[in-house]
């Protein structure tokens, strides 16, 4: 694994024990308010200012960070099985059943999708689960779609065949041999899905539809200072900073990822 | 092949393209606009639903609306009911019946004159049940109206239309305020004939008596109002209104600051910025509303059947420092449901913030540790307040759950009682203390009716009604206060404050003034 | 091919606004509206027919041309769509006019200094651009160019100068998967047979990179533009409600919010479709563009 693979997790992952740990670290509770010191710029006392009722934005920002982390590496293993499932199914069985699935899945993947997203989850109460539901309903047919693919070709191969002859159950063939030979496809698009996760999560936020008051995500953060940009843009600069610090670092996994296997796979120059 | 030349040959494309993106800059850079001259412009922060007076239920429409219409009578700046169309009128029968001379120099923007069959007209189109107005419980007190909007008469039977000129309203029994509610929207006179030929249209294409006229709507972008030269009372000093609908309000203060807006409500955010500032603060005009903001209990239900919890909540919320602090001061704490200006008695005296005895309220009541779910809607503002109040009455021992639903799903909620604790705001329909004891607590208007906490009194039910009917405005505060006086005590709200509105104007405007009701704003005081 | 995938999406549309909680009909009332009022309208409104019903009755007013009108406005949600999708497509266009220049640019750049620190800045750049949330870049650019520097207005209608900051903020994503692609393209393309041939063959390097390289890399980017557009559109509920821009975007999220479902389904069913075609114009383009895929 490249070098900045690595830097990527290791931010992500010391973000991630930043957030879990923030009440240690941070001597201010985030979601106290205090009344006395609203709206205060940066200073000693409070590291990145306050919001308008006097909670502190370090704490909140830090705070905010394992739901959004969360949200997306859930959302992303809900994606993966769907898909995996759906295109497992779909690429082996072909026929009929080949035919419907895709025809629903090309039906997702018509949609633009964080309308889409958005669409579903304001079917259900606003909340952490709605907004992975959310994301993973329009998420998981991209990788179906990879994975039937793969799934067409790797189910050509003679040993498939041969593990038929021998007797052995559907079931037995498509979780022993097949799916194996999906997992490191599916993981590397998982991967690469993940800023992009990331994003959409902060977008729901921003739109009010994930977690509710007083608890902060970051995009929940900035949509409720916007309003301050002028007045006060401390509220709103260190989270979407920490968006895009996140978004990067998997997008940058996601890429050393691609570019690893891609590597492996055909074994020619790459960078 | 010289590696480095392709780089050069880039570097230098770019260092083209970007010193002539340079150049457009100042080309670009913003700068106040032209206008027409004459022409104020002002903000609104949404586009109209419906510019048809019988079918707006918004400030934003009401605003427009009182520049293209007018009724029989209207409201000055002190609030007191005056002449408009009807030049002078008769209280017969203890208030049951009004005589009303209307002037006959009035016309429509279509040149025709405006005369009582006109009033007749409007005020049944209002009441039809072939339409679907909300509007109709500002004129079903007259007699006959219930009938009328069931179908089953033809006409209202108590407008009768004596003479071109006089028009003749009985109502099913007295009732004080009347004639206010004859200053409101949904009283505005139209023209059949316009009205019959555009049918639905007439809401985007209105057509009225007032100083304006409506010449071009483009949606969510913006509206022109043009003066009309034969206005009863003559042609205003503006010559033409723009409303740009800016629902951002940081583009607003931005256009504002460059001279393109005239006036704009300050936003919640910038009131400390231009409070401070030489340039602006003599601009800032600032007008106490007729409005209560509160935190409203479900009281049919438990747990907030049981007053103790309701004075609890009370005790528990600091609703002085919240004033002072988080809303900058830009109200007056509330004493009861009516607001200061219409109270014209000694105000009741509310408990005094006590953590302590909240605490200990709640300690004593039958749920010991209540989970409280706090429905509010989507606004910013509401929300925040919702987390301090949310805070407060933690420490109080109350759990509260901040339900933030959008408008429809918000005021479903709480309309069918489904919220037990909800934060809500009243405004004045028209300036009477009735219109803020009668539909928030009299017990026939439970949920959609304005009474949301669904209280019941059968003494304040019988204070309220006999307020309505007292011809003296004497006898009518005793009954007023004595309601107050037990809704204060018995606490079916928090009474959180009645909000001051503020707006700043350019230095150019003159004349302007701000009104705690929109509809006493027709636009023909200001100039240049 | 087209048809039943119209049909699903429709379908698709009607159910999603169909189990959406919440009443539309206090929208609409105002504050003092009488239970009898409510009920005429709820009745109006159709709730009480069976669901099959609705959604035949929806396909037959879909093929006159009509949407419905909006539960909120009453205004006929095909007119409201009709003024406001070109705002949309014309932030759109203004958006590709800046990322596909720059896009394309960048990647070249990126991908002839290959390993130079232009490339690595370049490439530094453009990732963080595709990491930064389109809503938070809105805001800072607001921040920045018309706040602070007062360059430009930070929205309303009118001249070239109240789209710049919209477009500029959508286009950021788009520029830098553009970039990117890109760069890998030329990259691929460069290391080609025929390119040796070409440059065996005396040719200038300028020639053989725009002649042959950039014609032979515009085809996975013309790819990546049509797939962007569906980018652009769901980016454009974000960025027109900071903006304030009078889109579809903005508009389908003030339906949902106010649970006005015809507009909620004229936004989505407006957007899907351009999309479709979109791609459906794209594959055309890629099939002009690559003769190998011409021959059936």
């Amino acid at each position: 694994m490249g070098m900045t693979a690595r830097i990527s997790i290791g931010i992500i992952s010391v973000l991630f024990l930043l957030s879990l740990f923030s009440p240690y670290l941070v001597p201010y509770d985030p979601d106290a308010i205090d009344l006395g010191s609203i709206r205060q710029s940066p200073s000693m006392k409070h590291l990145l200012g306050t919001d308008s009722k006097g909670r502190d934005i370090l704490a909140r920002a830090l705070s905010g960070g394992k739901i959004s982390i969360g949200i997306s590496v859930f959302a992303a293993v809900i994606s993966m099985s769907i898909g995996l499932c759906v295109g497992l199914v779909s690429g082996y069985y072909r026929g009929a059943i080949d035919t419907a699935l895709m025809a629903f899945v090309d039906l997702i993947l018509a949609f633009p999708s964080l309308i889409l997203a958005i669409g579903i989850s304001v079917l259900m109460p606003p909340g952490i689960y709605t907004v992975v539901i959310a994301i993973a309903s329009v998420s998981w047919a991209s990788f179906a779609r990879l994975i039937r693919g793969h799934v067409l070709s790797v189910s050509e191969q003679p040993y498939i065949e041969a593990a038929r002859a021998i007797g052995c159950s559907d079931l037995r063939i498509l979780l022993r041999h097949i799916l194996p030979q999906c997992l490191p496809l599916a993981l590397v698009m998982a991967g690469m899905k993940l800023g992009g996760y990331i994003l959409t999560e902060a977008a729901m936020g921003f739109l009010g539809l994930g977690v509710q008051p007083p608890t902060a995500t970051w995009g929940s953060m900035i949509s409720s200072n916007r309003a301050y940009l002028n007045a006060a843009p401390w509220m709103v600069l260190p989270p979407g900073v920490l968006i895009g610090l996140t978004a990067l670092c998997f997008n940058l996994l996601g890429d050393s990822l691609r570019d690893g296997f891609d590597a492996a796979r055909n074994k020619l120059r790459y960078y | 092949m010289n590696p480095c030349r392709p780089v050069v040959f880039t570097a230098r494309s770019f260092a083209l393209i970007f010193v002539l993106g340079l150049a457009l800059i100042p080309g670009l850079s913003c700068s106040p606009q032209n206008r027409p001259k004459g022409q104020a412009i002002y903000r609104l922060n949404a586009d109209p639903t419906t510019l048809d007076p019988a079918y707006i239920v918004d400030v934003t429409g009401g605003a427009i609306a009182a520049k293209l219409f007018n009724g029989l009578v209207r409201l000055d700046p002190e609030l007191r009911v005056i002449p408009d169309i009807a030049r002078t009128w008769e209280i017969q029968d203890g208030g049951g019946t009004y005589v009303f001379h209307l002037r006959d120099d009035v016309s429509f923007s279509n040149g025709r004159v405006v005369t009582a069959e006109d009033f007749r007209y409007s005020f049944e189109r209002l009441l039809s049940p072939k339409g679907r107005s909300p509007n109709t419980w500002v004129l079903d007190k007259m007699l006959g109206a219930k009938a009328y909007i069931q179908g089953s008469a033809d006409h209202i039977r108590g407008v009768e239309v004596l003479d071109p000129h006089t028009l003749r309203i009985r109502l099913e029994r007295p009732f004080a305020p009347f004639l206010q509610l004859l200053t409101m929207t949904a009283a505005f006179v139209v023209p059949r004939e316009t009205v019959e030929r555009l049918g639905s249209d007439f809401a985007v294409h209105p057509l009225g008596t007032g100083p304006f006229v409506l010449t071009e709507w483009k949606h969510n972008t913006e509206l022109v109002l043009l003066g009309n030269p034969s206005y009863y009372s003559g042609k205003p000093p503006m010559s033409s209104i723009r409303y740009r609908i800016i629902p951002e309000d940081l583009t607003a203060v931005t256009e504002f600051e460059l001279s393109n807006i005239d006036v704009i409500g300050v936003p919640a955010y910038e009131y400390s910025r231009f409070r401070s500032s030489d340039r602006w603060k003599g601009l800032l005009s600032s007008s106490q509303g007729i409005n209560t903001y509160y935190i409203g209990f479900n009281c049919a239900r438990p747990p907030f059947d049981n007053p103790e919890l309701r004075k609890a909540v009370a005790a528990a919320i600091d609703r002085e420092t919240i004033l002072r602090t988080f809303y900058e001061g830009r109200g007056r704490l509330a004493s009861g449901p009516v607001p200061d200006i219409l109270r014209h008695w000694p105000a009741p005296v509310l408990p005094a913030y006590d953590p302590v005895r909240a605490r200990a309220l709640v300690l004593s009541s039958a749920d010991r540790h209540p989970v409280i779910n706090f429905y509010v809607n989507p606004d910013q503002e509401v929300v925040d307040i919702a987390e301090i109040i949310q805070w407060y009455l933690a420490k109080a021992g109350i759990q509260v759950r901040i339900r933030q639903l959008e408008w429809s799903a918000y005021k479903a909620a709480i309309n069918n009682g489904e919220a037990d604790m909800f934060w809500l705001s009243w405004w004045a329909d028209y300036p009477d203390p009735e219109n803020f004891l009668f539909p928030l607590f009299h017990s026939s208007n439970h949920g959609a009716g304005g009474n949301r906490s669904r209280y019941t009194n059968r003494e304040v039910d019988r204070l309220i009604e006999s307020g309505q009917r007292a011809a003296d405005v004497r006898e009518r505060n005793q009954y007023y206060m004595k309601a107050e006086h037990i809704i204060a005590g018995e606490m079916p709200w928090v009474f959180m404050w009645h909000k001051t509105d503020f707006t700043l104007r350019q230095p150019y405007l003159k004349n302007y003034h701000m009104y705690p009701i929109y509809s006493i704003d027709k636009g023909t005081e200001v100039s240049f | 091919m087209l048809i039943p995938l119209l049909l699903g999406i429709t379908f698709i549309t009607f159910a999603l606004a169909k189990a959406l909680p919440g009443d539309p009909v206090y929208s609409m009332v105002g504050e003092r509206a009488s239970p009898e009022i409510i009920e005429k309208i709820r009745n109006e409104l159709g709730a009480g027919k069976s669901i099959f019903r609705q959604y035949g009755g929806y396909l037959l007013l879909l093929s006159q041309g009509e949407l419905g009108r909006s539960y909120y406005t009453n205004r006929k949600v095909a007119e409201d769509i009709l003024t406001k999708a070109p705002q949309t497509f014309k932030l759109a266009f203004m958006a590709m006019l800046i990322a596909v220049p720059a896009g394309l640019l960048l990647g070249l750049a990126s991908a002839l200094s290959r390993r130079h620190w232009v490339d690595r800045t370049i490439s530094g750049l453009v990732i963080s651009g595709m990491s930064l949330p389109v809503f938070w870049s809105g805001l800072m650019l607001m921040f920045l160019l018309s706040l602070k520097l007062k360059l430009l207005p930070p929205s309303g209608t009118g001249g070239l100068q109240y789209v710049l900051l919209p477009a500029m903020t959508l286009a950021l994503p788009a520029l830098s998967s553009l970039a990117r692609v890109t760069r890998i393209a030329v990259l691929d393309s460069r290391d080609m047979p025929y390119i040796r041939t070409a440059r065996a063959k005396g040719l200038q390097e300028v020639r053989i990179i725009a002649a042959h390289v950039m014609r032979n890399a515009l085809i996975p980017v013309v790819t990546v533009i049509g797939l962007d557009f569906g980018s652009y559109l769901s980016g454009a509920v974000l960025t027109e409600t900071i903006f304030g821009w009078d889109g579809i975007g903005r508009f389908a999220m003030e339906g949902i919010i106010k649970r006005d479902y015809p507009v909620i389904m004229g936004c989505i069913l407006v957007s899907t479709l351009s999309f479709v075609i979109i791609n459906m114009l794209v594959d055309m383009l890629y099939q002009y563009l690559d003769p190998r895929l011409r021959i059936r």
